[in-house]
């Protein structure tokens, strides 16, 4: 080793030697270490699409109950609980089903009509049916 | 490029103007097939490169699509997912083409076709046509999805659609809390206890030659990076990746520019509300007791649900598997017993809850619904009377009433010990017009009600002869648990109904196209209280419901006219308010295929 030394080539070789070496590990464990590579992630908006359209079936459903009963005579308006009812169905899926749909709608406009005006409230059922599918579809 | 900026509008216009026309009509028909385009980012020296200088700074790059060669019928920015086509079976030619695309999968403007590939679709399939991003190649995969899977599981399956990089092992390694590297797999260390049970030692591998799709595998939700190895190239590592539980995936392999590998996530299908965590039990809640107030719900003495309302369902919670004590608050105690109680020396009850112990399974998830009456059957001090004089004499009379009362009668009557509330008698005999009459019955009281009949041409509706006396069922906690969650077919949905409502009897379920004449079908057959029917398979499209008392003519509820989305698991549950026998179906959404975005292809 000390002969090794003595001669300065030798010594210059086994500096390079050394500083190529050391690069060299670094930068395998630089390479087996690298961060991950980032993906475009989608996913959690991914998710909430599947919770924005489950939302809008279910409104749809909702909605197709209230026109039906309307149809067939069944007056929200006359009976207190079916309005009643119908609103806490519609607060339970509408906000998001809208929001999803991306309605420029106003959920509580419905839920008055519900207590106020049979027809008028089938009208605008009907309406939001349509609107729903569309985005639905 | 004018002139393939002007097909692209006339595309775009096609689509707008045709899509939802094709689409009611393509998905009542069974004799279809969907495919789909699944898209890495092209070449950069492809054919984007030919794009204009004022679209390439900001180009939103996609994937158009066209059949057949008919101009572009979807498209979808890259990496992405095009909308589902729908297709006769057989073969066509399709064409990839790079193109300016909108997030709303609008075609700004067509640029140069990238791939022109002949698929072979079979009647009732569904397929994807992965692009791998580099020249022409294209991988088709069957998509054949049954079911979700189990809670807390995500279910995976591996494209290997980059054409240039050979065979590959891709290993989907779940990230722990150590740097990921290309060697071993890491240990699982410093992890809770249901990610330690669930740790995987082994990571998910599939060896996979160019254009092959690896079995379809269910892993722990969690974050994974995948580990592409080729026969002669390093290792490759991509990702994070969040892999949901309760969400179904594809997961293609792309290449972008030779030699390099990307991948694009596709979701297949999935829970709106995925339970969060693998190897814990699932537990979610629905209010279906019409009278009834807010609940609080506990789960093994810790506060889980709040302020749940009639007809609303809670998100889903993981549990420890296991048994577990679930106790129902009610906000209030019942008004029946208040007003008891307001002329005595007590002024005050206790609330007392609902208790109930379940045993609950991991990687199940259970559906506790609350159902019955809260307000307790009226004492024989608080009943009415009601008096009914028909003319004439001899007609017949079925008398409705609160909680389920239902009685078919015949001439004059007194009947005592009625429940108070809303009754509804109709009358009728041959030879005369029948007539409905409501009155309303209230304790203590005999109310008085006269019907003379009109002679006319209308008979007597047939009415069942069955007799149901009121029924009162009090407050209780119905549990339905399941594992995977299953899948319709193609244009189909699942449709399965609760049976929640204690005053009613057994129904049966009919369902009938709304447009068609055709006689309807028997969804559900004499479902009892508290039962959940099978899901059945329903063909898509707007349907009529109407709920039957079982095995009668007896209508309970119609639904017209209710759109059935296709890819859709329902759950509907019947509920009914207990003093005016008013039906209730409460829908759930259960799972969602992502084919939202259909659009037919012109035949």
């Amino acid at each position: 080793m000390v002969r090794m030394l003595s001669s300065p080539r030798r010594r210059a070789f086994l500096v390079t030697f050394l500083v190529v070496a050391a690069g060299s590990v670094s930068a395998l464990w630089l390479l087996a270490n690298r961060e991950p590579v980032p993906l475009p992630d989608a996913r959690p908006s991914a998710l909430e699409h599947v919770r924005g359209r489950a939302a809008a079936t279910e409104a749809l459903f909702v909605l197709a109950s209230l026109r039906s009963a309307i149809d067939a005579e069944a007056s929200p308006v006359a009976n207190g609980a079916h309005a009643r009812r119908t609103a806490r169905q519609l607060d339970a899926t509408f906000p998001r089903a809208v929001h999803w749909a991306a309605f420029d709608d106003d959920v509580s406009a419905l839920r008055d009509l519900v207590q106020a005006d049979d027809l008028a409230a089938r009208t605008r059922a009907a309406e939001l049916e349509r609107g729903l599918l569309g985005a639905l579809r | 490029m004018r002139a393939l900026a002007a097909r692209g509008q006339l595309a775009l216009a096609l689509v707008a103007t045709l899509g939802p026309l094709l689409v009611t009509s393509a998905w009542a028909q069974a004799d279809v097939a969907a495919l789909r385009v699944m898209g890495a980012d092209a070449s950069p020296d492809g054919a984007a490169a030919n794009a204009t200088a004022a679209t390439a700074a900001d180009a939103p790059v996609g994937l158009a699509v066209s059949v057949d060669g008919r101009p572009p019928l979807a498209a979808t920015r890259t990496p992405g997912l095009a909308p589902w086509l729908l297709l006769e079976p057989g073969r066509h030619r399709v064409a990839l083409h790079d193109a300016v695309v909108t997030d709303e999968g609008a075609i700004l403007e067509l640029r140069a076709r990238l791939a022109l590939v002949d698929v072979d679709l079979e009647p009732g399939s569904l397929s994807t046509l992965v692009y791998g991003g580099d020249g022409e190649a294209t991988t088709l995969v069957r998509d054949d999805l049954a079911h979700l899977p189990a809670a807390g599981q995500a279910s995976v399956r591996i494209v290997h659609a980059a054409a240039d990089a050979g065979a590959l092992t891709i290993e989907l390694r779940r990230q722990g809390p150590h740097a990921v590297t290309a060697g071993p797999a890491p240990a699982a260390r410093g992890r809770d206890a249901a990610s330690e049970r669930d740790a995987d030692a082994t990571p998910m591998a599939w060896a996979l030659a160019a254009h092959a799709a690896g079995e379809r595998q269910e892993v722990p939700g969690d974050r994974y990076v995948l580990v592409v190895t080729g026969h002669d190239t390093p290792a490759t590592i991509l990702g994070p990746l969040e892999l949901y539980g309760g969400v179904a995936y594809t997961l293609a392999i792309t290449s972008p520019t030779p030699g390099t590998l990307a991948t694009a996530l596709a979701i297949d299908a999935a829970m709106p509300d995925p339970p969060p965590t693998a190897g814990t039990a699932s537990l979610r809640f629905v209010h279906l007791s019409p009278d009834t107030p807010l609940v609080d719900v506990a789960v093994s003495g810790r506060p889980t649900f709040r302020d749940v309302e009639f007809g609303r369902r809670t998100p889903t919670v993981a549990l420890e598997p296991g048994r577990h004590e679930v106790r129902v608050y009610p906000h209030r105690p019942p008004r029946r017993a208040q007003e008891a109680l307001a002329g005595g020396a007590v002024t005050a009850t206790p609330i007392e809850p609902l208790v109930r112990l379940v045993d609950l399974a991991a990687g199940s998830v259970t559906t506790l619904v609350l159902s019955g009456a809260y307000e307790p059957p009226v004492a024989e001090g608080g009943r009415g009377h009601l008096s009914i004089q028909v003319q004439p004499s001899d007609a017949r009379i079925v008398l409705e009433g609160p909680r389920g009362y239902h009685d078919v009668l015949q001439g004059d009557q007194f009947l005592v010990g009625l429940e108070p509330g809303p009754y509804r008698a109709e009358v009728s005999r041959d030879g005369f017009v029948t007539a409905t009459y409501e009155t309303d019955v209230a304790a203590d009281v005999t109310s008085l009600v006269t019907i003379t009949l009109q002679e006319g041409e209308e008979g007597a509706p047939s009415a069942p002869l069955t007799i149901r006396q009121p029924t009162w069922r009090g407050v209780e906690l119905q549990r339905y648990t399941e594992g995977a969650v299953p899948l319709p077919a193609i244009g189909h949905a699942l449709v399965r109904v609760v049976h929640t409502a204690a005053t009613v009897p057994a129904i049966d379920v009919d369902v009938a196209r709304a447009a068609d004449d055709a006689e309807a079908s028997v969804l559900v057959a004499g479902l009892p209280y508290p039962n959940a029917s099978r899901y059945v398979a329903v063909e898509a499209g707007d349907v009529d419901l109407v709920l039957r008392v079982g095995d009668s003519a007896s209508v309970l509820h119609a639904l017209r006219g209710v759109a059935i989305l296709p890819g859709t698991t329902y759950t509907l549950f019947v509920t009914a308010d207990p003093v005016t026998n008013l039906i209730w179906l409460v829908p759930l959404v259960e799972a969602v295929m992502l084919m939202h975005d259909v659009r037919s292809a012109p035949r």
